[in-house]
């Protein structure tokens, strides 16, 4: 009796020799497999069924129907086969996600070629012991968002994704297992620093004696003018007032430079991390630098430098 | 968050029918399965009983309300669709159960399975609350539509019974592929058909045909063909009814029409009211024939099921089937009851081996009586015995009787139950009307009295000849009964005394011998063979016969020896290699040609519509690009509108909407493209008129 574990390590490796690891997939008849579904091997019984009726009562017509039935069968083979054949799948972009939030992983479906696009119906993706998602008619290039487990911050590999479909009539199950080299990178959930740096007086700034608290930092809300960064803009603010849109202003904003540093944070790593996480997606428009324990980021801005820091903080 | 490039089709669900699609579901797949389950319902309305189809319609009705119903508050919350309460459906199927057994008692087993199937069908249908339960509903449809043919095996039945299974298939593919519509699902179910018909050609041709593999107890069917009893007035039911009986081709000639006596049954046995079939008869040893290839038989017979095991054959005609004896009173029977179609071929044998001979058995089979009945006719044999003391001229003597005197011919001839064991006296003196079965039982019983063995036979004669396939359909209104007579030194001769009271009866078929009386010959008012007189109608008929012939020929009596002759004509050899070979092969090209076909089913090779009308433009002046293939649209119609200045505004228009469509993502509406194609019909016609001036 051979046990769930140790059929998958012997499947897991014999896959990953047959459809080995890529950042595009094309499914063929190497990757492709296909069986009768239950239904279709209900439906073969009734064919058996039919052919005993048919031979007993010595009855050419109920044999007809159910050679005509049994050729269905084949050629709903054939054509379940062909309606995964050609798919191309590939990672859609990076995924980056918050610890604690539901992840999902972007497929993009299609042939790399423009020119021609393919075919396909029913299409079912699912990730092991995840629910599926499914797709009714494939005629254009487009994106599926698969949902993932529920991780833990850092860098997780995916495991191969099942693509799936019973077209036609349910007959067959034709399925691939296709490994697109998804990595995961899972942010720490932000937590907010506020209440910990309250209770401690020192705060990670050097240059300035403003504290940056998050929201509570800016001062006033005023007109939007050309020019201001969209992190400065009051969303609710724009949302409440309908048409009018309203920046924050904010003290000193100019010229803050300050470091978030890990051993300012309070608890444990994984609390700090938290913290820091926090503090990073609420710096908007502010120069400031990253210290960890076995990196510093140098003090930045913009939108790259945020995803590098919590790319450094989802790693640490 | 960018999911989905304008796909509408694309949904998260988990479960079957997510609550996105429980609309567009329920809105149409389970009254389409409905109706689809009332059809097959109508279908099989001759072998279903009439209370389970109340039933089955009546549950149907109830439960399509509901989802309708349904359907039509769709939005409202708490407007939810209940299938049919477990506990109900419950006391439906047991009640509906032990009703059907009951029935069973009385219809066999058969038809009871059919129905119980049928109402368990419906029961899962009206109970169904998610896909797997429409999809067991819809496989079991196809067996249901199947025991159809258990009881119906016309071509036309056969025609509804595909039709509704092509239907069947369509909702199996459209509860299954939610993207597709009933449209796309018939196209697919369509290609899916034609890629397997040849495979299922194959199988029905090569498959091994395999005997029965146990016994099933008999259908319990009411007999149509002729009665191994002959009662005066039991075959005027039989005369009536229109239904075909046997089909004969002929191939060599084919005899008169006067000569097409299908003798099919002896009765020997008389007991004062009916004739019988002789007791020593049915354990009596078999005769050896020599055998015959098919080609060198004389006619060919395809045999409807007649649940009876006698075949007709003209006198002295033996076949060579496996599972058909040659018996020593020159009929052949089948070795078990006729309840398929069956072929044979029939040769005639120029000597009979029996010709000659009589066995004791046989003499006093065919001389006993039963004393002292009949009285007046014994009077009468007496007289005409001693007037004619030859066979053959006493024989002739009592033929003349019937032409002499005021004897008719009818089919609804008075009854005779009155005069009880005299029930020969009753016709020849007092009610002088019958049909053949009369007039046959008088003359053999006055042979028998005269001390000549003679029998009663029974079978059919003449049929309607087809000129276009040379064969003959035989109905069962041809039953004809006649009498043989043992005459020495020419042994079993044919003496029909009907023939000498309606001689019309014996030249032509039954229809025209009839007087007015019964001018319809089927009881069936709707047949067609009543409306003969019609020219259109006549050969819509005839038409139809010879579609039914080649049907019964080739279709429904294809079986294992058609099988093995096919084998043989095709590799001269009729060994399993062969048979392997051939369905190996076959199915090899089918699989080829399917995967290329399918190809073509899932690459969508469609071109866009604007290189579609580039293509048109292309072919409209083609003197003016050859030398530039890859040029685009717009470089194409510049050249255009520079070779032929005329056409400026069209080439504007076109330019304009060939841009907009190319670079603005504009999309294409159906009037652009009706405009579009008239521009270039407009284009065309000016290219035309540039070169007539040239």
């Amino acid at each position: 009796m051979i046990n769930t574990k140790t059929y998958k390590y012997y499947r897991d490796k014999w896959l990953s020799k047959r459809i080995p690891t890529a950042k595009s997939v094309q499914l063929s008849n190497r990757s492709i497999f296909i069986l009768p579904s239950k239904m279709g091997i209900g439906f073969l019984v009734l064919c058996f069924i039919l052919f005993l009726t048919g031979t007993n009562y010595q009855n050419n017509l109920i044999l007809l129907i159910c050679y005509i039935s049994v050729s269905l069968f084949i050629s709903a083979m054939i054509f379940a086969y062909f309606n995964l054949k050609d798919l191309v799948l590939s990672q859609h972009k990076q995924e980056r996600f918050y610890a604690g939030s539901n992840s999902f992983i972007h497929i993009k479906l299609g042939q790399d070629n423009q020119q021609t696009s393919k075919n396909a119906f029913s299409l079912h993706f699912k990730i092991e012991n995840q629910p599926s998602v499914s797709l009714d008619k494939l005629t254009d290039p487009c994106v599926v968002q698969i949902p993932t487990a529920h991780l833990p911050r850092g860098k997780h590999k995916q495991p191969r994704i099942k693509v799936y479909s019973n077209f036609p009539c349910n007959l067959f199950t034709c399925w691939s297992y296709v490994d697109l080299d998804i990595h995961l990178i899972i942010y720490p959930s932000p937590k907010n620093a506020v209440e910990a740096l309250n209770t401690r007086s020192s705060l990670p700034t050097n240059e300035s004696k403003h504290s940056l608290h998050g929201k509570t930092d800016f001062e006033s809300i005023r007109d939007y003018q050309k020019g201001d960064s969209p992190n400065i803009i009051s969303w609710k603010h724009v949302a409440k007032y309908n048409d009018r849109w309203v920046s924050k202003t904010f003290e000193q904003q100019v010229s803050v430079k300050h470091w978030l540093d890990y051993n300012a944070m309070s608890g444990d790593k994984e609390a700090r991390l938290s913290q820091l996480c926090y503090l990073v997606t609420q710096q908007g428009n502010v120069e400031f630098g990253l210290k960890l324990p076995k990196q510093i980021i140098e003090q930045n801005k913009g939108q790259q430098h945020t995803q590098n820091c919590l790319e450094a903080l989802a790693l640490c | 968050m960018l999911t989905n490039k304008g796909n509408p089709l694309l949904t998260n669900s988990t479960s079957d029918y997510s609550s996105a699609n429980i609309h567009h579901i329920f809105k149409h797949l389970p009254i389409q399965i409905a109706t689809l389950l009332a059809l097959i319902t109508l279908s099989l309305f001759s072998s279903l009983y009439l209370w389970v189809i109340a039933v089955v319609l009546l549950l149907l009705t109830w439960q399509s309300q509901a989802w309708l119903a349904k359907a039509i508050n769709s939005n409202k919350e708490n407007q939810l669709y209940h299938p049919l309460q477990k506990w109900l459906q419950n006391v439906l199927a047991l009640s509906v159960t032990a009703l059907i057994a009951v029935e069973a008692i009385e219809k066999g087993m058969l038809a009871s399975m059919v129905n119980l199937l049928f109402v368990a069908t419906t029961l899962k249908f009206v109970g169904a609350t998610q896909r797997k339960d429409h999809n067991i509903v819809l496989v079991l449809n196809v067996f249901l539509l199947a025991t159809g043919f258990l009881f119906n095996q016309s071509i036309g039945y056969f025609i509804v019974i595909a039709t509704l299974l092509f239907c069947n298939f369509i909702l199996l593919a459209s509860i299954n592929s939610r993207a597709l519509t009933i449209k796309e699902a018939s196209s697919l179910i369509m290609k899916l058909v034609l890629l397997g018909l040849p495979i299922a050609a194959l199988l029905f041709v090569g498959f091994p045909r395999l005997a029965p593999l146990w016994k099933l107890p008999n259908q319990q069917h009411a007999s149509t063909g002729l009665s191994d009893t002959v009662e005066m007035g039991s075959i005027a039911e039989l005369t009536r009814s229109g239904k075909l009986a046997f089909r004969a081709q002929f191939l060599k000639q084919s005899p008169l029409p006067q000569d097409l006596y299908w003798r099919t049954m002896i009765h020997e046995r008389y007991d004062g009211k009916r004739w019988s079939i002789a007791p020593f008869r049915t354990n009596q040893s078999l005769i050896n024939m020599p055998a015959f290839a098919n080609e060198d038989a004389d006619y060919v017979i395809t045999y409807e099921p007649s649940f009876t095991k006698f075949l007709p054959v003209i006198d002295g005609g033996y076949t060579r089937h496996s599972s058909i004896l040659s018996l020593p009173s020159r009929t052949v029977e089948h070795k078990e009851l006729v309840t398929q179609k069956i072929q044979y071929y029939v040769k005639q044998f120029d000597e009979h081996p029996d010709k000659f001979s009589l066995t004791p058995e046989e003499v006093h089979a065919n001389l006993t009586l039963p004393k002292f009945i009949n009285p007046k006719t014994r009077e009468l044999t007496k007289e005409l015995r001693l007037q004619s003391p030859d066979t053959e001229q006493f024989a002739q003597h009592v033929m003349n009787l019937f032409s002499q005197k005021p004897f008719a011919y009818t089919l609804k001839p008075p009854l005779l139950v009155s005069y009880g064991n005299n029930q020969i006296d009753g016709f020849m003196f007092e009610t002088k009307a019958g049909f053949c079965a009369h007039y046959a039982s008088a003359f053999t019983f006055m042979m028998r009295l005269a001390g000549i063995p003679s029998r009663l036979v029974t079978g059919y004669l003449g049929g309607e000849y087809n000129q276009t396939q040379n064969y003959y359909s035989v109905y069962q209104f041809d039953a004809h009964a006649w009498a043989e007579i043992w005459i020495r030194g020419k042994g079993w001769t044919r003496y029909d005394p009907t023939s000498m009271v309606a001689p019309e009866r014996i030249l032509n078929s039954l229809q025209n011998a009839l007087p007015s009386e019964s001018s319809s010959i089927a009881s069936n008012s709707f047949s067609l063979i009543n409306y003969r007189q019609y020219a259109f109608i006549n050969w819509l008929r005839i038409s139809m016969n010879n579609v039914d012939f080649y049907w019964s020929r080739w279709i429904l009596s294809f079986d294992a020896k058609s099988q093995n002759n096919l084998l043989e004509m095709l590799f001269n050899n009729k060994g399993s290699i062969a048979r392997a070979i051939f369905v190996g092969i076959g199915l090899t090209v089918v699989l080829i040609v399917g995967f290329i076909f399918s190809r073509f089913f899932f690459a969508n090779r469609q071109q866009s519509p604007v290189q579609l009308w580039i293509e048109d433009i292309r072919k409209i002046f083609p003197d003016l690009l050859v030398s530039q293939l890859n040029i685009t649209p717009n470089q194409l119609l510049a050249a255009v509108e520079l070779a032929h200045p005329c056409t400026k505004p069209q080439v504007l228009e076109l330019k304009g909407i060939i841009n907009s469509i190319l670079y603005k993502n504009v999309r294409l509406t159906a009037s652009t493209q009706r405009r579009v194609k008239r521009l270039i019909q407009v284009l065309k016609r000016q290219q035309k008129k540039t070169e007539m001036k040239k």
